[in-house]
């Protein structure tokens, strides 16, 4: 694998068994980024959520049938990351602090290619202007800036939360970050315990023994986009839906395979 | 000077070239970059320092510690979970996260229209304010109703104006000699304000206090009948191997919610070798039955049936915990009084639940009943949930004392990981409340819902019946209505309270928001938001150990409020005599403040650190330090993990003193009733339909279904989301972000029916339907198709369709209340709600 190497790389792991789809993922997300609100937020055609929750049905029969969620964060990739390699603008890179695809708004042309390249559908582009019920605007966090009309966005891990984690460290003089010093608003909120995150580099770290768990996997990993979110589960079920497998293939070794 | 042709060409050539040489182009390019990304309208947030400030979410009795990032001391921009607390350690459910939303909901307040002016000529003195045009859903000030009840029109008045007038009106009916026509509703069970409002209307001589029904009513029920009074029904989850839940929407909303969803962590933690398995007993694929080990599909209305079918099992083969039976259990073998011989739990359960007579009842195969039945007796520790959904409505008496009886026979009651009995806070008792003769006089007429009377004898509270009564009666029975914490007017189901509503001359709501109930109000004197008054929180339903927390103001008040408490204590000294010797306090954060002197002079628990409590959980009860005020209020939290596991002196405080499988406060109460025991008669008026001792022991009753089966061949089921909230709020702007488009699409929503079903009323997918109930209620929903739903039942999401509250929620989808059609559980008289039967129009 030929995954553009830094120093750190932040990742995350979410547990699907522990997780019960409430959404205070997405939540906690809109409330740390600034996110607005349209009236018909369930047209999901429409509406801009950085962590989405998907619901997915095992396709069985009653009494048999069941269902779950993959909560989708931006995935991340290190390999040839789809959005970066396609943006005329250098609007998003990755960054070579951790790993993470940000995305600078001022820079972004609203072309909309890395919206069509994103094989995980994290990528939304504003054809409106945020704008927020009166009074509203009062909660609004100043540390992320609300984004104009014409521009795509998508999670950027809480990116300004590794800023403010980096100074303090700076002011300590220390180099680096303690495990669980910079976590992201919706690995903060979530009720279950269900998302870790930290460095997938160090051995040291919770997130990075989970996503070397061999029930660990990635969503269309057969990509090969490297992404730096894994999810564990213990319903084959659920691990078949995260790639497009046909009926009878293996899906459980899908990491050894060549690309 | 003559152009010619060549230096034409020069100096156009020239011009073109020097325009790009000189920065003009470029600067206006940039400008205008500039320009069309800073519309005025785009929101940039004012920076300043963040701090945070701890305080406790009250949207619902969950009890969580959050702790709001607040800038500059002024503005709050963000809520999150406090890791030091005892019930959420660090988590917050999306509801609590979006709860800033309800804060800031303040549009509307300086709008001026065209209605509004032609109010002010129709010669209405003072500011006037119409919500049709408020986008917020926060009352700004007190106001009074101008126009039509309902209408919308409001006067702006004084605070002074406000008590004044309410306590006018106060007066008047306490003049009048009818004290008892003062009611008050509450959608709140703990802290302190709902005591205050029930005292208030006590020292005032009304018995006529009224609460939302919820599972609350019914679990202490039968903690009362079967485990003695005063006691509240925990469960050592964290603990627990093994949970079999009948009904309980564990994930969706059920107990304390971030409770619930924090063990569910816990029971699948791999890495700290956790193994508990989670069965789920549900009519259709939920999300607790999906998230669960093992989902056992049942008839609805039959989970007590398959508890006493388990029992069976479990007593037949001889696994119940025979000690613990033994020593601490009465009713359990045959007995016999002074009355004769009676039939004991065991034989009854021998001969009248066998897995063939339950498999009938319930649909699930014996030899399922049997494996379980075995599973749940030889894991330990293992429980036995109950509840019909996420709790928002009460469930069966006697389900609940079936599957309470199943925790008895495997010994898991007082046990780790087990269910527990756990008393109140020691929060200091609050002086004797005195009676004037008017009080007196008062207090002795029954309550409007005849609870605690011959035909409810061991009910509390209930609401519906009083909806009814005072709807039938033509003289109003109420005539002042103080409406707290409660939506009465969108959650009663069927409508009952709106037509209540028009015999009640004048309602006061303390609502801080533009709901349901408020709109409908005569006069409003809105209270606090949760995140700027002062306030207390009592143990959160299921914990495992008591928990009492203060709520703070975490930012200036952001519309004219004042705490409900202190109305009602204003309100109290203004009508002086006996009611004004009744509220000592000088305001409501002395009465809290005096409360947690209590705590402190107990001198046990812990005040903060709550991270992992329930593994700090010991015999001996920690010597608590520095109790005051200001130190709870700080770390927002005193707990007490003391829990004598195994020590069962004193525990149970029935008559008997054990756990009574063969209710003997039942009998007492039931028989007193009608002399000795009830007749074949009473036991009729009680909805009754076993006879001799069974009906006094755990029962199957089967529910009574509303509708015949050949013209409503449906039946309606709830269904529960924690996104989709239910109670008194609606859902903040945030939340409708997590709704799927198979939920709600533009303003629609959509029921859940099986695949199969929808094909043999010729319905697919997305197809538009009317519901209709026996009584002809109606509602327009659409189709979703999903195999989990139970063939011939439809599920139904509740929370939608609200007439009130902001733009993003108000005329979106259907209120499912209004087609819940209600009968009465029996004994308890509580809402039974689970036997509606509906058909479905295509439209």
């Amino acid at each position: 694998m030929n995954e553009t190497q830094f120093r750190l790389k932040y990742g995350m792991v979410i547990d699907l068994d522990k997780c019960v789809g409430c959404g205070a993922c997405m939540v906690a997300c809109q409330s740390e980024n600034n996110l607005y609100v349209r009236l018909d937020e369930s047209d999901k055609l429409r509406s801009t959520t950085w962590m989405r929750l998907y619901r997915i049905n095992n396709g069985e029969k009653f009494p048999e049938a069941k269902f779950s969620f993959f909560p989708r964060p931006c995935m991340q990739c290190g390999h040839h990351t789809p959005c970066v390699s396609v943006c005329p603008a250098t609007a998003t890179t990755v960054d070579e602090e951790g790993g993470i695809v940000s995305q600078i708004y001022t820079r972004c042309i609203g072309c909309r290619y890395c919206v069509a390249a994103c094989p995980y559908h994290v990528r939304y582009f504003n054809w409106w202007d945020p704008v927020f019920p009166e009074g509203m605007e009062k909660s609004l966090s100043p540390d992320v800036s609300p984004r104009m009309r014409g521009v795509v966005e998508k999670c950027t891990f809480c990116h300004h939360r590794l800023m403010k984690a980096k100074q303090k460290a700076a002011m300590e003089k220390r180099r680096d970050l303690k495990e669980n010093e910079y976590i992201t608003a919706c690995t903060q909120a979530c009720p279950t315990g269900a998302i870790t995150f930290g460095d997938l580099n160090n051995p040291e770290h919770q997130v990075a023994k989970l996503a070397a768990r061999p029930d660990a996997f990635r969503l269309l990993e057969r990509l090969g986009t490297e992404p730096k979110v894994y999810y564990l589960t213990k319903h084959d079920w659920i691990r078949k839906l995260a790639d497009n497998y046909l009926p009878e293939e293996d899906f459980r070794n899908v990491k050894k395979q060549k690309h | 000077m003559k152009i010619d042709r060549r230096g034409f060409i020069k100096l156009a050539v020239g011009a073109v070239a020097g325009l790009h040489l000189t920065p003009i182009p470029w600067k206006l390019m940039d400008d205008s970059a500039i320009w069309t990304q800073n519309w005025p309208w785009v929101p940039v947030p004012d920076t300043g320092e963040a701090t945070y400030v701890n305080t406790v979410c009250s949207l619902c009795p969950g009890g969580c510690g959050i702790k709001v990032r607040v800038i500059d001391g002024k503005r709050a921009v963000k809520i999150e979970g406090n890791p030091e607390h005892p019930v959420n350690r660090g988590g917050i459910c999306p509801m609590g996260a979006a709860g800033l939303q309800l804060l800031y909901s303040l549009g509307g307040f300086e709008n001026k229209s065209a209605t509004e002016i032609t109010e002010t000529a129709l010669g209405l003195a003072g500011e006037v304010f119409a919500p049709q045009k408020h986008e917020g859903i926060r009352v700004p000030g007190p106001i009074k109703r101008v126009g039509a009840r309902g209408a919308g029109r409001w006067e702006r008045i004084s605070w002074e104006e406000a008590m004044n007038t309410l306590v006018a009106e106060l007066r008047k009916i306490r003049d009048s000699g009818r004290p008892q026509a003062l009611a008050s509703i509450t959608g709140r069970q703990d802290g302190s304000m709902p005591r205050l409002l029930a005292r208030f209307l006590k020292a005032f001589g009304s018995p006529n206090a009224f609460t939302i029904p919820s599972a609350e009513d019914t679990a202490a029920m039968a903690v009362d009948l079967t485990m003695g009074a005063g006691k509240s029904l925990g469960f050592d989850l964290e603990r627990a191997q093994y949970i079999l839940s009948f009904g309980s929407a564990l994930f969706e909303g059920w107990g304390s919610p971030v409770r619930m969803m924090r063990a569910n962590g816990l029971w699948r933690d791999k890495s700290n070798g956790a193994s508990a398995k989670i069965v789920q007993i549900d009519t259709s694929s939920t999300l607790t039955a999906s998230k669960a080990d093992q989902w056992i599909s049942v008839k609805p209305g039959t989970e007590g049936a398959l508890a006493l079918g388990l029992a069976h099992v479990i007593i037949k083969e001889g696994k119940y915990d025979k000690d613990f039976v033994g020593q601490h259990c009465f009713g359990f073998e045959n007995w016999s009084d002074d009355k004769g011989p009676h039939q004991g739990f065991k034989e009854m359960v021998l001969k009248d639940y066998t897995p063939e007579e339950v498999f009938s009842l319930t649909g699930v195969p014996a030899e399922k009943i049997v494996a379980l039945a075995n599973d749940f007796a030889s894991v330990k520790p293992a429980v036995a949930l109950y509840g019909k959904g996420k709790g928002s409505m009460p469930g069966s008496l006697f389900d609940l004392m079936a599957v309470n009886a199943l925790n008895a026979l495997v010994g898991s009651i007082n046990r780790e990981g087990g269910m527990v009995l756990t008393g109140p806070a020691p929060i200091a008792a609050w002086p004797e409340a005195v009676f004037d003769e008017i009080a007196k006089k008062g207090n002795e007429n029954p309550r409007l819902d005849e609870a605690r009377t011959r035909r409810y004898p061991l009910t509390k509270e209930l609401f519906y019946p009083m909806a009814r009564t005072v709807t039938r009666t033509n003289t109003p029975l109420i005539s002042t209505l103080i409406v707290y914490h409660a939506n009465p007017c969108y959650g009663a189901e069927n409508g009952d309270f709106n037509r209540a509503l028009e015999k009640i001359p004048f309602v006061v709501s303390l609502s801080p928001y533009m709901d349901e109930t408020t709109a409908m109000a005569d006069l409003v004197l809105p209270g606090p938001n949760y995140l700027e008054g002062w306030d207390d929180h009592t143990t959160p339903p299921g914990m495992q150990f008591p928990i009492y927390s203060i709520s703070r103001p975490v930012v200036a008040a952001q519309c004219q409020v004042t705490n409900p408490g202190d109305v009602l204590i204003k309100a109290a000294q203004a009508l002086g005599g006996s009611v004004a010797a009744s509220f000592p306090w000088a305001d409501y954060k002395e009465l809290l403040t005096k409360n947690v002197e209590g705590v402190a002079k107990a001198g046990v628990g812990v005040i903060g650190k709550g991270a992992d409590a329930w593994k700090k959980i010991g015999p001996t009860a920690p010597a608590l330090t520095d109790a005051k005020f200001d130190n709870l209020v700080a770390d927002t939290v005193w707990y007490n993990p003391t829990l004598a596991f195994n020590k069962f002196d004193g525990v149970f405080t029935t008559p008997s003193g054990k756990f009574e499988f063969y209710s003997r406060t039942m009998v007492d109460k039931v028989g007193a009733q009608s002399g000795s025991l009830p007749s074949p008669m009473m036991m009729r008026l009680f909805r009754i339909r076993a006879t001799g001792d069974k009906a006094f022991m755990p029962h199957y009753e089967p529910p009574f279904l509303n509708g015949a089966t050949k013209e409503f061949p449906l039946l309606l089921v709830p269904q529960d989301s924690i996104d989709f909230p239910d109670g008194y709020l609606a859902a903040p702007p945030y939340l409708t972000k997590t709704w799927l488009d198979t939920q709600v699409l533009k303003n629609d929503m959509f029921v859940q029916m099986n695949p199969a079903t929808a094909k043999e009323h010729r319905l697919q997918e997305g197809d538009y339907v009317k519901i209709v109930t026996s009584t002809y209620a109606e509602i327009k929903t659409r189709v979703n198709l999903f195999d989990g739903i139970r063939p011939g039942l439809v599920a139904i999401l509740t929370g939608l369709g609200h007439k009130a509250f902001d733009r993003f929620v108000k005329g979106k989808g259907a209120n499912a209340n209004d087609v819940f059609v209600l009968s009465s559980d029996p004994l308890s008289g509580f809402a039974q709600w689970w036997g509606t039967r509906i058909k479905l129009e295509k439209i």
